[in-house]
């Protein structure tokens, strides 16, 4: 079925998915089941139709990565110790930093993988996760998207804790310059991590549920 | 085909009751936020306290950037720097640990540390990579906290972080001493002053020094400051000596010190020193300036003081005891008439009596009231023969009639005094002086000399013995002439060297008692020029018979040669000699006293 006829099955008809069909898949390998099968025969993985604790899951993996969030922002990411000066920078500092030397193409990324990915992250979990109990703008079609994005570029969130890791392991140049992480890059890393999480406990055939007749 | 049946799916129903069905993955923002707060908590726990410090001006110091230090050890950041209300001084907000917030009391001092260069040497080098920094400095005493500093423009001398002694020093001025001068100590620095301040009364200038450890030990009461500052030079018999102590003392001025006489209390902190000129002044300043109480009494004298002030030197025994402090003129009735007499105050160190050192000023009282029994008396003195400086001298009189010290209540006690004839020393002295420089003592002894040489040539030529016989008895009777008149002219020569010697004494003497003497000795000199010139007139007369004798004897052999022509130089000379001596000789018969008394 290509993409195209999908789209056009979502807005005209009663998707056919594989519980009304009496089959459940594998959750790790892919192999189909027929319904009540409870472990996969092929590489023994538990099946389930559904996850029922799925949105719950999604929902505090989500809360913890909002709240470590927060000291990621407030707490200095990167210390900088050189001969002449010490300083420390949060990531909106330094992004302002960097903006007001004039390195807009730098601060234009550092913004955009620490602050609004992040966030749009958080916000499109949630979006996602409330889709699943309520009515939304978004079809199922355009929010299963939304969702293989979020999970695609989640790993790539990394990039600002890679980026301190590999400062903070070159720059050691004893008194002249040092630079170590603060407490920051820990909380930013958990962050990106608990958000991946979350968006993987999101079971993606709930999205679709909504649009099912009623079991 | 048939289609195959869908196969029932296995429902497994959840457990009853939300708490069973509430994923364990809950705990996970739970422990999030528990830590994420935690670390808040620890933060604004740990959070030092806000203090206040204003600066005059805030040269360097930048938020969040300089640092507050502690023995060189950072305890506090910058804040924020802003303005006082009155935009008076700008208001440094720092962030101090809080483990140091109950030391901050009353008497916690902060200064800004900046790079300085100064003669000395650098002083902050490490700013200049850094930046400024702010220095603390507080005791090890908690009290009661405060939130508010004034901070010093200048890192203070004496902060109680650094071991040694604060001591304040009293000058009459400031001008050759900058803040930051060295104190030294046989050439070595051992502390610094700050910038000299205008006393409270307006009196002179309090400095503020600083004595490190273990310097601080050499102080005691005893010891004295003096200011070494720039160059002095002396011409004494030595040569013309430049004297400077150090570089920087040069520029900036500097403070030695010693402790010339050992036995002092220990000095306190903040204990007040006198600063003298130099090194003589504070060497004196033993002998007449001590720290111990002074007996005052009066002593009342008659006559012109003129020479008399306030720090005239009181001499005993001719070693300095005490000095004037004080001349009053008082108005007396004596017999009826009105007589002003002058109330010299005298203030007199015990222990310069020869009492002990703890000697009171009773005991003192008590030891001159027995000096004075024995003749002690108050007079003035010439401090020098050459000058009108007086010197208050207590002299003993041992034949003078009896008296006492006047001790009246509500009165200082009076000295009894002693006339001093010192009104006309100087003028005869100087008289004296003139006169003997006067005499043609020396043009004398010049032509006499001339005469001496030129009658040995004429004696010792071959031709006068081998031509003139006749010549032989007159010039015999020369030879015997001239050995006398020799005697004569050391005999002169002799008195005019003990003369001189008299003068010398006369310029160098000091005492009256040296006057004295040398006036003595100087009659018994011109008693013997008198003699001397008693002998003169018979050997005038023979000089005399002597060359118109030779005369005559040279006009018989009237030959132009130059036997004559040397020989009558020499009888011209030999007049000239004889006029010169009789001059002289006159001259002292007609006075010899006019040699001493100029009248």
């Amino acid at each position: 079925m290509s993409v195209h006829d999908m789209e056009v099955a979502g807005t005209r008809a009663r998707l056919t998915t594989a519980r009304s069909q009496g089959l459940v898949a594998c959750h790790r390998c892919g192999r189909v089941h027929a319904a009540g099968t409870g472990r996969c025969t092929r590489c023994g993985g538990a099946i389930e139709s559904r996850d029922a604790a799925s949105l719950q899951r999604v929902w505090a993996w989500l809360l913890a990565g909002i709240v470590v969030y927060i000291p990621a922002n407030v707490y200095p990411m990167l210390r900088t110790a050189t001969l002449l000066d010490r300083d420390e920078s949060t990531i909106v500092g330094g992004v302002i930093d960097l903006f007001q030397h004039g390195s807009y193409a730098v601060a234009a990324i550092v913004f955009i993988a620490s602050v609004v990915i992040p966030i749009g992250k958080f916000l499109a979990i949630a979006y996602l996760a409330l889709g699943i109990r309520r009515t939304v703008v978004m079809n199922a079609h355009q929010r299963h998207r939304l969702f293989e994005v979020v999970e695609f570029i989640g790993r790539w969130s990394m990039i600002d804790v890679f980026v301190v890791a590999i400062l903070s392991a070159l720059v050691q140049l004893g008194s002249v310059a040092i630079i170590n992480p603060g407490i920051a890059a820990v909380s930013f890393a958990l962050s990106v991590a608990f958000t991946m999480l979350s968006a993987q406990s999101l079971d993606p055939r709930l999205i679709w549920d909504a649009d099912e007749e009623p079991v | 085909m048939s289609d195959p049946t869908p196969a029932e799916p296995h429902v497994r129903r959840g457990a009853g009751g939300i708490l069973f069905r509430l994923s364990f993955v809950w705990l996970v923002p739970v422990l999030a936020l528990a830590i994420s707060l935690g670390v808040a908590w620890q933060s604004y726990s740990e959070r030092g306290v806000l203090i206040e410090i204003a600066f005059e001006s805030a040269s360097g110091i930048a938020a969040d950037r300089t640092e507050l230090k502690y023995r060189d050890v950072s305890v506090g950041t910058v804040e924020d720097v802003s303005f006082s209300e009155d935009l008076g001084e700008v208001v440094v907000a720092v962030r101090v640990d809080r483990t140091l917030a109950p030391y901050l009391d009353s008497d916690a001092e902060f200064w800004v540390v900046q790079p300085e260069v100064s003669v000395r040497g650098i002083s902050g080098l490490n700013t200049v990579l850094s930046g400024v920094y702010i220095e603390g400095s507080w005791d090890n005493d908690p009290g009661e906290p405060m939130t508010r500093f004034t901070g010093l423009p200048r890192p203070p001398l004496a902060s109680p972080t650094r071991a040694g002694t604060a001591l304040v020093l009293r000058a009459r001025d400031g001008n050759s001493i900058a803040a930051g001068a060295p104190i030294l100590y046989k050439g070595i620095p051992v502390g610094a002053i700050e910038a000299p301040q205008l006393a409270e009364d307006g009196d002179g200038v309090s400095i503020n020094a600083f004595v490190e450890a273990p310097y601080d030990r050499l102080l005691t009461s005893n010891t004295r400051f003096w200011d070494i500052s720039g160059v002095s030079v002396s011409l004494g018999a030595g040569g013309v000596s430049l004297d400077f102590s150090s570089l920087a003392s040069l520029v900036e001025g500097g403070i030695s010190f010693d402790t010339m006489v050992s036995g002092g209390d220990p000095v306190e902190r903040g204990q007040s020193f006198q600063l003298y000129a130099d090194q003589p002044a504070a060497r004196a300043s033993l002998l007449t300036d001590r720290s111990a109480e002074r007996l005052r009494v009066l002593a009342v004298f008659d006559g012109s003081v003129s020479g008399l002030s306030q720090g005239t030197t009181v001499r005993f025994q001719g070693v300095p005891v005490g000095e004037v402090t004080e001349i009053a003129m008082v108005a007396e009735d004596i017999d009826g008439r009105k007589v002003v007499r002058l109330n010299a105050t005298l203030a007199l160190a015990p222990d310069r009596l020869g009492l002990g050192e703890d000697a009171s000023t009773q005991e003192a009282l008590a030891l001159l009231d027995d000096y004075v029994a024995q003749g002690l008396r108050a007079r003035l003195a010439s401090a020098s023969l050459l000058s009108s400086q007086l010197v208050v001298e207590l002299a003993e009189f041992p034949d003078s009639d009896p008296a006492w010290i006047v001790n009246e209540e509500g009165r200082l006690p009076e000295l009894p005094t002693a006339e001093s004839d010192l009104a006309d020393l100087n003028a005869t002295a100087q008289g004296v002086f003139e006169r003997i420089n006067a005499l043609p003592i020396e043009e004398l002894l010049a032509s006499a000399q001339t005469l001496l040489v030129s009658a040995n040539e004429v004696v010792s030529a071959e031709e006068t013995r081998a031509v003139i016989p006749e010549l032989t008895g007159t010039l015999a009777e020369a030879r015997t002439l001239i050995p006398e008149l020799a005697a004569t002219l050391d005999e002169a020569r002799a008195t005019l060297t003990e003369a001189r010697q008299i003068a010398a004494e006369l310029r160098e003497g000091g005492a009256t008692a040296a006057v004295n003497g040398a006036l003595d000795s100087a009659a018994n000199a011109a008693n013997a020029v008198e003699t001397a010139a008693g002998a003169l007139p018979p050997i005038v007369a023979r000089l005399d018979t002597l060359a118109s004798r030779t005369e005559a004897v040279l006009n018989a052999y009237s030959d132009n040669s130059r036997l004559i022509n040397s020989a009558l130089t020499t009888l011209r000379d030999i007049s000239e000699a004889a006029d010169a001596l009789r001059g002289l000789a006159r001259t002292l018969q007609r006075n010899p006293n006019s040699l001493l008394m100029g009248r």
